[in-house]
């Protein structure tokens, strides 16, 4: 099958638990994840400039997906072909997952702390999938001023997912 | 709070790349940030991953009562003041109707006599393979199919959409003072609370599909000048026709068509595709590919009339056309090869 060029919504789409498991190693270690970052950022570097700049997103997503495909592969999570979404839930160690449901519930947590407009502007456009244009139209307010609040929204949950219990 | 520099620059890159405007030179800053560290593809790619968990929080946060409170505490910070916010909408579960929705209709009503709508207006697009669902300020909620585009605009007397190309489902929100206007090509449906499909496949080839309540179709004056003037069902010659069409009730207008006939269809099926599903019942293999090119750049092509005419029954994703191969594949005498991007079917 020939690979045809993706939009970055359906590489997030299609490719997203791969991306996700990319990020959840860290959970059960982090050595790992160091290198499989480290070795993102040289695929990164080899890239075509060209092509990296047409598209950033979805060639970093690209990178990351594939690496943490080729990962699973290398640690057998592969069962004839077809993966178990249960086996890699059962491989986790039951301390990691209780973790990752903490972590959840700090991001609930921060997101109920955060100020009016950028809950608002961060429910328009992950829930409904509202462009900038059209947050700004619902808030009564600028496209400028709802790109601060949608950064201050992510930097916030950023920071509580990141904080040590 | 002191934040971490990489962090505050992730998040920064991360809205900047989600605005859909971003410039070359901006893309090109976000490449050189990105390849100035590790630690900036880890943030980053933390940030997918909070992206993701942030699709499933649970808030009981409400759009509505967060602008209003908003504006209580705006003797501190004050956003644009000349612009005012839409009024408050009864948001309600779509499926919900009856006594509860002709209060919220009176409501809603009784707002919009005492002030004025803002203007809203806008282009949505689809790349192909894409579903994507908006909601409106009104409370309407559109969903738009593959390869789908409309411009909408909306004003204190009339919510207009124009579907350019494709097909979407309306979940329009009651308002009896804005009549909800869709037009497609030639072709408009007029609405008031309902939700209906329209599939336009030309200017002046489109289907309308009724899940709940009723639209009227106009179909253009095109199509009925194509008619026998005394076969005329719906008007007369010249004129454009008008047909009422209720839950569960299908138009196909197309040309040279004597008449528009109203066949009774599903309403779970004809929204089917909203849940990347399609069922086939006693298809013909020409028309099942003809749905699956819709969400594919890389196109089917059937390459022999009888083979074309073969009857296929099953539940497929439209948007795997591997799997439809691979069906192909496993049927005696039919054989699939690749053509560059496109696949040839024949015996």
């Amino acid at each position: 099958m020939v690979e045809r060029r993706r939009s970055v919504e359906e590489i997030i789409d299609q490719r997203y638990d791969d991306l996700l498991r990319f990020v959840r190693y860290r959970i059960r270690d982090p050595d790992e994840v160091r290198d499989l970052v480290q070795e993102a950022f040289m695929r990164l570097l080899r890239r075509d400039r060209e092509d990296l700049i047409e598209r950033p997103e979805a060639y970093l997503f690209r990178i990351a997906a594939n690496l943490a495909y080729e990962h699973r592969l290398r640690s057998g999570r592969f069962i004839s072909g077809m993966e178990s979404e249960d086996l890699d839930d059962h491989s986790e160690a039951p301390e990691a997952r209780v973790a990752e449901q903490e972590r959840l519930q700090r991001l609930d947590a921060a997101f109920a702390r955060l100020p009016p407009l950028p809950q608002a502007a961060l429910l328009l456009q992950r829930r409904d999938g509202l462009s900038y244009a059209e947050i700004a139209a619902r808030l009564g307010t600028t496209k400028h001023m709802v790109k601060k609040h949608l950064s201050k929204a992510m930097l916030a949950c950023r920071t509580a997912m990141a904080e040590q219990a | 709070m002191k934040h971490k520099q990489s962090r505050v620059e992730a998040t920064h890159w991360w809205v900047a790349m989600r605005s859909g405007d971003s410039s070359r030179s901006e893309r090109e800053q976000f490449v050189d940030w990105l390849q100035a560290s590790p630690e900036n593809v880890a943030e980053y790619l933390e940030l997918a991953d909070l992206w993701g968990k942030l699709g499933s929080i649970r808030t009981d946060a409400d759009i509505e009562q967060l602008i209003a409170e908003a504006h209580e505490s705006s003797n501190v910070v004050e956003f644009a003041p000349e612009s005012r916010a839409p009024p408050p909408v009864n948001k309600r579960p779509w499926k919900l109707y009856g006594a509860v929705a002709a209060v919220a209709s009176m409501f809603v009503v009784a707002i919009g006599a005492l002030m004025s709508w803002p203007e809203q207006s806008g282009l949505i697009t689809t790349a192909v393979g894409e579903l994507r669902s908006m909601s409106l300020a009104d409370g309407s909620i559109i969903t738009l199919n593959t390869r789908t585009s409309l411009r909408y605009a909306f004003d204190d007397s009339l919510r207009q959409v124009e579907l350019i190309d494709g097909e979407a489902l309306f979940d329009v929100a009651h308002d009896l003072s804005r009549p909800f206007i869709v037009s497609a090509g030639e072709h408009e449906i007029r609405a008031l609370g309902t939700s209906f499909n329209v599939y336009k496949k030309s200017d002046i080839e489109a289907t309308v599909t009724v899940l709940e309540g009723r639209v009227v179709v106009r179909a253009s004056a095109l199509i009925v000048d194509e008619r026998v003037a005394s076969a005329s069902d719906h008007g007369q010659p010249g004129e454009p026709a008008l047909v009422e069409l209720t839950s569960g009730e299908q138009i196909h207008i197309q040309p040279k068509e004597l008449r528009l006939p109203v066949t009774p269809v599903s309403p779970d099926r004809a929204a089917e595709w909203t849940t990347r599903r399609i069922t086939f019942e006693n298809s013909a293999l020409r028309d099942v590919v003809a749905q699956f090119n819709r969400y594919s750049v890389s196109q089917l092509l059937v390459d022999d009339p009888e083979l074309a005419d073969m009857r296929l029954n099953g539940v497929f994703e439209p948007h795997s056309q591997e799997d439809l191969l691979a069906y192909l594949r496993q049927v005696e005498g039919v054989n699939v090869r690749g053509v560059g991007n496109d696949w040839v079917i024949s015996r």
